[in-house]
């Protein structure tokens, strides 16, 4: 069990150490099935998600789109893509397929079910999964070191020549190196994966990935086209509105004549008793709908939170009198002010003193607190709660992360502010999912956006190389002496969270499972 | 793990933020005449500033929670010992220094469970759970007189 274990975290450091990284949606597993790269996370029934792959370590590596409307399971909590033929294990020295070798040896011994060998039989194959789980983590050092390597001389070289900056087409098409550059895929390399739902904006520049897929700008770049103005905030039909806004308010980024011009003003006072918020952006019916000068409007607008991004976006549903429901979503652009307010429109959440203060002794400290503790929320004490406070909580914590990874984004606060408000990020997803195991519903746990790209950045910045070959160097010293990885995984994990603010739990809990 | 033991009191007095303490949440205050009822409002965790092992003041992430019309209240803007930080941030970061600040640094603590309580012309008292730990000493002077008076 004990070497299996071995076995399986060499895979899980080759998946780590290596640079070679799974990213997106926190939770996705990869598991290596032969020359299949098998992905799996949690899901629910009805999500859509994208899967993309890049099979080397450069940046300037175009991603393929493996799918880009993946459905979840229809039934289950769990959605599984199997990437097949995708992993290919080197020549060993001397000859032989050192990966491949190993993985099929692996396999073929234990065609006989472990209950079923002799004590003797069981410490041979003890030993030989050590020797095994040590020639992997060699093996993936040594695929760390030119990893390293080649991203500290890109660094090097970009320090001198400017960062790259290509358009999607020269991305698409363009090799990454010449032909006596660094074998662009090292042998051993299953690449880096994503996967993410449809409606992430997992770069943040304010387009959902579905949205960037439509207008042919990148999902993973801020900045496509590197003319130092975001997707987001692109106007590329040039009628005034940006991408962001066209989208948020329904109209098509791409058509110029389609903008909203039709106030429903009656709708929009109504929406700003209600929310108390000012609408930047004239609220509108989209062709065939009458309005509400022809119609009794029963106007029961419910407010639906927008648990994509928490950038900005609503959606008022209208109820007509006759008792047909007309369900118009309609997309309204909202300042920050609301979402300065997650938790509801009177930025209010419902705790009561006493609920706060129940809540409060179970929390603990946050992320870095004085007294040098990484405190968690007592789970026992959490137990003792009223579900209907827990879920309220949960709702609280969530809006919070949202709130703070948002102003994590923000590219003019200080480098200070960003920490604090990234560790508040982290404060509030241990929190989140803290109630929610509490409640009992525990595998639905916040996917912070915090966490999505965050590994992807820290490998192809590269950015402390030397902490990160020391950090790994224990964990593979760990790996192979059987001892405790947690310890030697934190100083990995900190490393990455220092390059890729953020990607300290997903770094941490494939190390430390 | 943190322990409540009471709670701070923030108030407005003379231009600037004092603090006293309490033993327990009350369902309101009475302080110079006025009424302050508790807000729907909250400002649900908080970190301390911290100098030295010293409590020196308190620091909330998300002001803007308590509404804008904290933000522009007396207890914000007439306060000399209160600080919005924006630092390119359209949402401030709200920092009360109750004594020097220099060196101040936040513990990002998060403790859970601040309230907020309002006169009707916005006028603010802040209610923070007192949060004991290590060897974290409080570093100003808690008000004695003309305090607000809790009600039960």
């Amino acid at each position: 069990m004990k070497m299996t274990k071995i076995i399986s975290l060499a895979l899980l450091a080759l998946f780590l150490v290596s640079a070679r990284h799974a990213v997106g949606v926190t939770g996705t597993q990869l598991a290596i099935q032969g020359n299949d790269v098998v992905l799996r996370w949690l899901s629910r029934p009805g999500e859509m998600f994208i899967i993309a792959h890049r099979p080397t370590l450069d940046p300037s590596t175009s991603w393929t789109f493996l799918e880009t409307s993946y459905e979840a399971d229809a039934t289950g909590t769990e959605t599984t893509f199997v990437h097949e033929g995708v992993v290919v294990f080197p020549a060993a020295p001397g000859g032989g397929n050192a990966g491949g070798e190993a993985s099929s040896s692996l396999e073929r011994k234990q065609t006989k079910p472990w209950n079923e060998i002799t004590e003797e039989e069981r410490a041979a194959r003890r030993e030989e999964l050590h020797k095994q789980a040590q020639e992997a983590v060699e093996y993936l050092m040594r695929l760390l070191k030119e990893a390293v390597a080649k991203a500290e001389a890109d660094r090097e070289r970009w320090e001198k020549e400017g960062f790259p900056t290509r358009s999607p087409s020269q991305t698409d098409t363009q090799p990454m190196e010449g032909a006596d550059g660094p074998d662009p895929n090292p042998p051993g390399s299953m690449g880096f994966y994503f996967v993410t739902e449809l409606g992430e904006d997992i770069d943040g520049d304010l387009l959902p990935n579905d949205w960037e897929l439509l207008l042919g700008t990148s999902i993973v770049k801020t900045d496509t086209d590197g003319d130092g103005t975001d997707d987001g905030a692109e106007d590329f039909d040039g009628d005034g509105r940006s991408n962001y806004h066209e989208i948020v308010a329904g109209t098509d980024p791409l058509v110029t004549d389609e903008l909203l011009t039709h106030t429903y003003l009656t709708s929009g006072a109504a929406i700003r008793e209600e929310f108390d918020v000012e609408l930047p952006y004239p609220l509108s019916f989209p062709s065939g709908f009458a309005g509400p000068e022809s119609q009794t409007i029963d106007t029961q607008l419910a407010v639906y939170g927008n648990d994509n991004d928490g950038i900005g976006g609503m959606f008022a549903r209208v109820v007509t009198a006759e008792g047909t429901i007309q369900m118009r979503f309609y997309s309204i652009f909202i300042e920050g002010s609301f979402f300065a307010s997650p938790a509801g429109p009177e930025g209010s959440f419902d705790l009561t003193p006493e609920e706060m203060q129940q809540l409060g002794e179970a929390y603990g400290h946050g992320t870095r607190s004085r007294s040098g503790i990484f405190s968690t929320p007592d789970q026992a004490k959490l137990q003792q709660i009223p579900t209907q406070t827990l879920e309220k909580a949960a709702e609280l914590h969530a809006g919070k992360a949202k709130e703070f990874w948002i102003k994590a984004n923000n590219p003019n606060i200080s480098t200070a502010q960003r920490r604090i408000y990234i560790d508040a990020v982290d404060t509030q997803v241990s929190r989140y999912n803290a109630v929610r195991r509490a409640a009992g519903r525990a595998g639905q746990a916040l996917l912070p956006l915090a966490i999505i790209g965050g590994v992807m950045v820290a490998i192809d910045v590269a950015g402390s190389s030397q902490e990160l070959i020391d950090a790994a160097r224990a964990y593979h010293r760990a790996a192979v002496n059987g001892d405790d990885l947690c310890d030697p995984a934190i100083d990995v994990a900190i490393w990455a969270h220092n390059v890729a603010p953020g990607s300290f739990n997903y770094v941490w809990n494939y190390l430390c499972p | 793990m943190s322990m409540n033991s009471g709670y701070f009191v923030l108030f407005h007095s003379g231009g600037m933020v004092k603090a006293a303490t309490i033993p327990s949440a009350p369902r309101s205050f009475t302080f110079r005449g006025s009424t302050y009822q508790p807000s729907k409002r909250v400002l649900t965790d908080f970190n301390h500033l911290v100098r030295a092992g010293v409590l020196v003041g308190f620091q909330f992430l998300s002001p803007e929670d308590a509404g804008d019309e904290f933000l522009s209240s007396r207890f914000v803007r007439d306060s000399r010992n209160v600080d919005l930080a924006y630092e390119g941030s359209k949402t401030p970061i709200l920092e009360i220094y109750l004594c020097n600040r220099e060196q101040a640094e936040s513990d990002q603590a998060a403790v859970f469970g601040g309230l907020v309580f309002a006169t009707s012309d916005h006028d603010y008292i802040l209610v923070l759970p007192r949060v004991t730990w290590a060897d974290l000493e409080i570093g100003f002077e808690l008000a004695l007189g003309d305090s607000p008076s809790p009600n039960a």
